[in-house]
């Protein structure tokens, strides 16, 4: 992880922040000891976990879900303002047509800015490599932009859905940014591989994926030669990407799969298609092969591989896996089985075509039925309350600033270490460190503490038209939520902004504005805001 | 950790720093009171590590056989040689340090252990690991979360059981809160400070439910509060430990500081990753043995005063497969090793039977046979050193007995 400061040194409190910070918990400790929470422990000392929820997680609030608020919730990094005013007039139907045509939805605004502010997203793998040499730096500032631009559409592109399927396809056939060449083949394989076919065939994404160099680094078939085949691309592809680990092929699988897949590699020959993928006869296994129970005659060619993904895109685990994993994402932790009967119904009638999935998913019952099901991973969080407040930022060190406190959170893109992705289970990641972190960048945002990003905190109560601290706090949660909160919380909150005055009373705009940043902070860090 | 960090860190370790003196530890007998557990320190060694490689069965011909390029020669003269510890099995090079916790027997090995269903997932693997019940998933909690449910509700601190890093080990898994705790000195809420009782107050009534959430806001709060008090600028590790500059080594420190600071610790959770090497094991393995070694070593030396009170114990998924691929790595394979270290544990002596690697010992498809169940070994830390009687509730279907001898108590 580079060494770069997380946000301004200006203040106790803003050092505070910084990772490994010197004496950050001495300030603290003396303001703690009048705080109401050893009340509360005092109260509960035989608190115990739920058993059940280890499961998945649900939320204490199950507001009452307004449908369209629920489709933008789950199918969006955050609900921007005046998007869901747009999606109510324009229909659920017709605005998830729009969001499954993505290239009909202007995007040219953010297309031009990603072009000017990140110009190795279209270089060539030897163009990248180049920069990587002239740079000595291992591919850092490759990879580093591609994360800021990863970023940066998540939080302004107009195609959402698509955005999100996106990332659901590169945490899918994930990969680590910092092994060996994948920090610099990563750009390509996120461009040829998962936004040239989120929404396409999955057929299409896998034949795709297996012929990514970025992914050949990274699960190691750059080196599968026939002489001592490497397994690790072999298993992960069938337990990771395709048909699931219980779909019932043995080790001797793994093992002939490998071998379809020797001298799939990568080309280093220096004739200026560095990074390339190349197929090198010489070290592939021709002979015979059994892969699932059925045969494959062997030539020396890709062909071997190319059956392969053929029979597991077809597999009825692979449509059920992938079923499986799409409603995860969308609709729960652990989805009602009837939703994923159908989309994996769809997956098979269709031939795996995402969309179609898709519309199957988000159309569902079970899918309207699932409010407050889903918990926020920290990425989502992070994006999802710059979303809501409205943030602007435009330099690449306004988007760095923004993604260092991903470190401390666990969800930096594209830095999972294991081939299987990020967990998309709310129980994996609702734990002290997680909410502690959410809590700490709630206020940074609030404060705007980020060098080059610009929340829009000033004039904040006003521009709610908030008069009194009821008010205040009903357009806060209106502005951030966009479902409502239960009375003991929101008085809880209006008690917060009066301290002691009418919670209807008229108070001056400049004591609301003052307020504002601790009242953003406690519902960004409150249990409603953790929903999507 | 990043390989980034790995590799920056792997230039600082060339000179590896030991203390210039080393305590000798001469623990008490057995015979604590019986109310008194130890401090269980778990690692998971992520990936599968080739426990060949590690704890080298240098005196198995069969070894070199399948082993031509990524073996590790048989101790003698020069660098890069394992290092004896009975004649027939040594430490990797890299985990020199340890020798010396070895030799003042405070450091065992168990060979050949390892879950007796292996599909050689990864997932699969760590996952019925943790949760101790290998090859099937009915169970919801893990290991330890089952062993502290059972043993004690009075210790009711937020520390009582911590997982260092992003996420809670699955083995804490349970009903019992587990702290996620990344850095001591990051731990406390920021922003808000002039404010504190309003704000704080606000944000855990906010909490004041009993979901899932709710308990980890109400953990988090806890854990605040206490943690205010231990400062860990002012923390220096005793005896003349140094432990590496690496997110495993800060790890092991901070544990060092908590137990320390006396904060209710019995268990405490770490991963170390990077152990899935499918290639090019002899530029990866060295660095990451050296920072395992390094790190273990100076825990040893930093908690030497309370070592008679703490078990840490090693654990991996899966080792690797015992021939060697075309790519300079080995695919995954079956048994693997454990690491035992503590003031409890019968040290300088390697544990289990040896299997061999003859052909015919091989288990599919060519891995190290499991010879110890890693239960077993579990099972005798927690009714000799943890103080659970009822090891059938961590471990339920599975028949306990047979210990190896490896604890004292």
């Amino acid at each position: 992880m580079s060494g770069a400061p997380l946000f301004r040194e200006e203040g106790v409190s803003r050092r505070g922040l910084l990772k490994g910070a010197a004496g950050a918990g001495i300030a603290s400790a003396a303001l703690l000891q009048s705080w109401p929470v050893r009340a509360l422990q005092a109260a509960e000392p035989e608190r115990r976990l739920p058993i059940r929820e280890l499961a998945g997680i649900v939320p204490r609030v199950a507001a009452p879900a307004d449908p369209v608020a629920h489709l933008l919730h789950r199918t969006t990094f955050g609900i921007r303002p005046g998007e869901l005013e747009r999606a109510r007039q324009m229909g659920i139907a017709s605005w998830l047509d729009e969001q499954l045509a993505p290239e009909g939805i202007d995007d040219s605004e953010v297309d031009a800015q990603v072009g000017a502010l990140f110009p190795t997203l279209t270089r060539s793998a030897q163009e990248l490599l180049d920069i990587a040499d002239q740079q000595s730096d291992g591919g850092y500032s490759v990879a580093m932009e591609l994360k800021r631009a990863t970023l940066y559409r998540h939080l302004f592109s107009q195609r959402q859905l698509y955005e999100v399927m996106v990332e659901f396809w590169n945490n899918h056939f994930s990969m680590y940014h910092f092994k060996d060449d994948v920090s610099v083949l990563k750009t390509i394989d996120d461009r040829a591989v998962s936004r040239a076919l989120a929404l396409g065939r999955f057929r299409d994404l896998l034949m795709a994926s297996a012929h990514s160099p970025a992914m050949m680094v990274y699960l190691d078939n750059q080196s599968n030669v026939a002489d001592g085949p490497n397994e690790n691309y072999a298993r992960e592809l069938m337990e990771l990407h395709t048909v699931g680990v219980d779909a019932g092929y043995t080790q001797q699988d793994v093992h002939e799969v490998a071998r379809c897949f020797t001298g799939w590699t990568v080309d280093y020959n220096d004739q200026g298609t560095n990074g390339e993928f190349l197929f090198d006869p010489g070290s592939h296994d021709a002979g015979p092969k059994v892969v699932l129970g059925v045969a494959i005659a062997g030539s020396a060619s890709t062909l071997d591989g190319r059956r392969v993904l053929e029979i597991l895109a077809r597999h009825p685990s692979c449509a059920r896996f992938i079923s499986t994993k799409l409603c995860r994402r969308f609709v729960a932790d652990v989805p009602p089985t009837s939703v994923v009967d159908k989309a994996a119904a769809t997956f098979s009638a269709t031939g795996g075509d995402i969309r179609a999935v898709l519309r199957t998913i988000l159309l569902s019952d079970e899918f309207f039925a699932s409010a407050g099901q889903k918990l926020r991973r920290p990425y989502e969080f992070h994006v999802a309350a710059l979303r809501v407040l409205g943030a602007r930022v435009s330099t690449a060190d306004g988007l760095d600033n923004l993604i260092w406190p991903l470190y401390s959170l666990g969800q930096v893109p594209f830095e999972w270490e294991p081939p299987n992705g990020y967990p998309d289970v709310g129980a994996a990641w609702a734990n002290t460190n997680g909410l502690l972190n959410r809590w700490n960048l709630a206020a940074a945002l609030a404060l705007n503490w980020f060098d080059g990003v610009q929340v829009p905190m000033r004039g904040f109560a006003g521009r709610t038209g908030a008069r009194t601290p009821a008010q205040l706090v009903d357009a806060v949660a209106a502005l951030l939520l966009q479902r409502g909160i239960d009375e003991p919380d929101r008085s809880r909150l209006i008690d917060y902004v009066a301290q002691g005055r009418p919670a209807g009373g008229r108070v001056a705009p400049w004591y609301l504005n003052q307020q504002a940043p601790g009242l953003v902070s406690l519902v960004l860090g409150s249990p409603y805001f953790q929903w999507r | 950790m990043s390989k980034l960090t790995r590799r920056g860190f792997l230039g600082a370790l060339g000179a590896a720093t030991l203390p210039q003196w080393f305590p000798r530890l001469a623990f008490a007998a057995p015979g604590r009171a019986s109310s008194q557990r130890d401090t269980l320190v778990c690692i998971f060694l992520r990936g599968g590590a080739d426990g060949v490689s590690v704890v080298v069965p240098f005196g198995d011909a069969d070894y070199y056989r399948n082993r031509p390029t990524i073996g590790i020669q048989a101790p003698g003269p020069g660098d890069g040689r394992a290092v004896d510890l009975d004649g027939f099995f040594g430490f990797h090079p890299s985990l020199g340090p340890l020798k010396e916790v070895w030799d003042d027997g405070g450091l065992a090995v168990v060979q050949a252990i390892g879950m007796p269903i292996n599909n050689h997932s990864h997932f699969d693997s760590m996952d019925w690991m943790e949760r101790g019940t290998p090859g099937e998933r009915r169970l919801l909690s893990g290991w330890i979360g089952r062993h502290l449910a059972a043993v004690d509700a009075t210790n009711t601190s937020p520390f009582r059981a911590i997982g260092f890093g992003d996420f809670v080990q699955a083995s804490l898994r349970g009903t019992v809160p587990a702290t996620a705790l990344g850095s001591i000195a990051d731990f406390h809420l920021q922003g808000f400070e002039d404010q504190v009782t309003r704000f704080q107050g606000t944000l855990a009534a906010l909490y004041s439910g009993t979901t899932f959430l709710d308990v980890q806001a109400l953990q988090t709060f806890g854990a605040v509060d206490r943690l205010a008090a231990v400062d860990p600028t002012q923390y220096g590790p005793e005896h003349g430990a140094v432990y590496p500059d690496t997110d495993f080594g800060n790890a092991m420190k901070q544990i060092g500081q908590l137990i320390k600071a006396d904060l209710g610790l019995e268990v405490a959770c770490v991963d170390l990753g990077g152990w899935d090497m499918h290639d090019t094991e002899t530029a990866q393995l060295p660095g990451l043995l050296a920072d395992l070694g390094a790190t273990l070593h100076a825990f040893y030396a930093d908690l030497h005063d309370r070592m008679g009170s703490i078990t840490v114990a090693t654990m991996t998924e899966f080792g690797r497969r015992i021939e060697e691929n075309a790519s300079g790595g080995a695919d995954h394979g079956t048994a693997s090793f454990m690491f035992l270290m503590g003031g409890g544990i019968n040290g300088g002596r390697v544990y289990g039977s040896w299997p061999t690697l003859a052909p015919e010992a091989l288990a599919d498809p060519g891995d190290l046979a499991v010879t110890t169940d890693y239960r077993t070994v579990l099972s005798e830390i927690l009714e000799r050193r943890l103080g659970d009687p009822q090891v059938d509730q961590v471990f339920p279907g599975f028949a306990a007995g047979g210990y190896l001898g490896v604890c004292r108590g």
